[in-house]
């Protein structure tokens, strides 16, 4: 339901898959968003969140989009590579704004950045999606040092 | 949380150097009160990278700038930045007192710490007041800055 207001198009604090492989992008987590329950002229609001179990270096989050719930062919909306391995956990929040039926709008998915307000280098990120069709959204980690576990603990998607 | 306003189509494009609203919303008379709280979240672009362009927020119960009360500002970067979101946070106090961050801080983001205290802003909300985003830049015509999108959010 939606009256004007926000709505959950993902809700999920479950655990993802813990990812102990050095320097491999590899998922972790992923959210389905069912077909049509984005239109255009909506505006989203993400909050992913990762955490580091183990280890002591730094880590990197990737946020894709994907028609399968995989990496291959997946389109990136976003990433965050921590600045310090002292960073044991990270949130990674971002809006999009569906402009038209071909072009989601957001900052750019190049910006390493976990803060939905920056001023960016770059302009901003113009992806087509398909959101007539069912979506994964899939939070993938990489380790960037050996001895490490990284994994996903959730995220949060809101529609204005 | 209730929409107040949302836009998700491209505002006036700028082309002068001349400051100008490219996007407005109208919050009806009412539709905020003492005690609420709202959220404003801009996207602005421009297109030419040497180009400083300014956003400011302003409140006005007309349509226009003449006579606006600004209530927010980010602006004084050149470069590849060609566009940034910008948020504010603003309380409602009492019918004379709306606080938010003061007028001329300097930010993006709506949850910094402030070199200063809060803005006090005189709104009557039990008319109806238009939230405008105006934009200047530093270039001339062959320059188009526009606001992308414009959400206001009660909560």
């Amino acid at each position: 339901m939606n009256y004007g207001m926000s709505d959950y198009v993902v809700r999920t604090m479950a655990d993802g898959t813990a990812i102990s492989t050095n320097g491999v992008e590899t998922k972790s987590a992923s959210y389905l968003i069912s077909a049509n329950s984005v239109v255009v002229g909506d505006i989203l609001e993400m909050f992913a969140r990762m955490n580091r179990s183990a280890g002591a270096v730094t880590f990197t989050a990737t946020i894709y989009i994907n028609t399968s719930d995989t990496l291959a062919g997946a389109s990136l909306l976003a990433t965050y590579t921590t600045d310090a391995t002292s960073r044991s956990s990270s949130d990674l929040g971002r809006f999009f704004v569906v402009k038209s039926s071909t072009i989601t709008q957001g900052l750019n998915n190049t910006q390493s950045t976990n803060s939905r307000y920056i001023v960016p280098t770059g302009a901003f990120t113009e992806t087509n999606i398909d959101w007539t069709v069912d979506q994964y959204v899939i939070i993938a980690l990489t380790n960037n040092g050996a001895g490490q576990t990284v994994l996903a603990k959730g995220m949060l998607i809101l529609k204005y | 949380m209730a929409n107040l306003i949302k836009i998700t189509t491209d505002g006036t494009p700028l082309a002068a150097t001349t400051l100008t609203i490219t996007t407005s919303g109208l919050i009806p008379a009412n539709s905020l009160a003492p005690g609420d709280i709202f959220e404003l979240v801009t996207t602005v672009k421009k297109t030419v990278a040497t180009s400083i362009l300014n956003t400011y927020i302003y409140v006005n119960t007309s349509n226009s700038l003449i006579g606006a009360t600004q209530i927010g500002v980010y602006g004084g970067i050149a470069g590849t930045p060609y566009g940034y979101i910008i948020g504010r946070n603003y309380v409602i106090k009492s019918p004379t007192s709306t606080i938010g961050f003061t007028s001329g801080n300097l930010t993006v983001i709506p949850d910094t710490v402030l070199a200063a205290a809060y803005g006090n802003f005189n709104i009557n909300w039990a008319v109806d007041q238009y939230i405008i985003i105006a934009i200047s830049h530093s270039s001339g015509a062959s320059n188009n800055s526009y606001s992308t999108s414009l959400l206001v959010l009660k909560r």
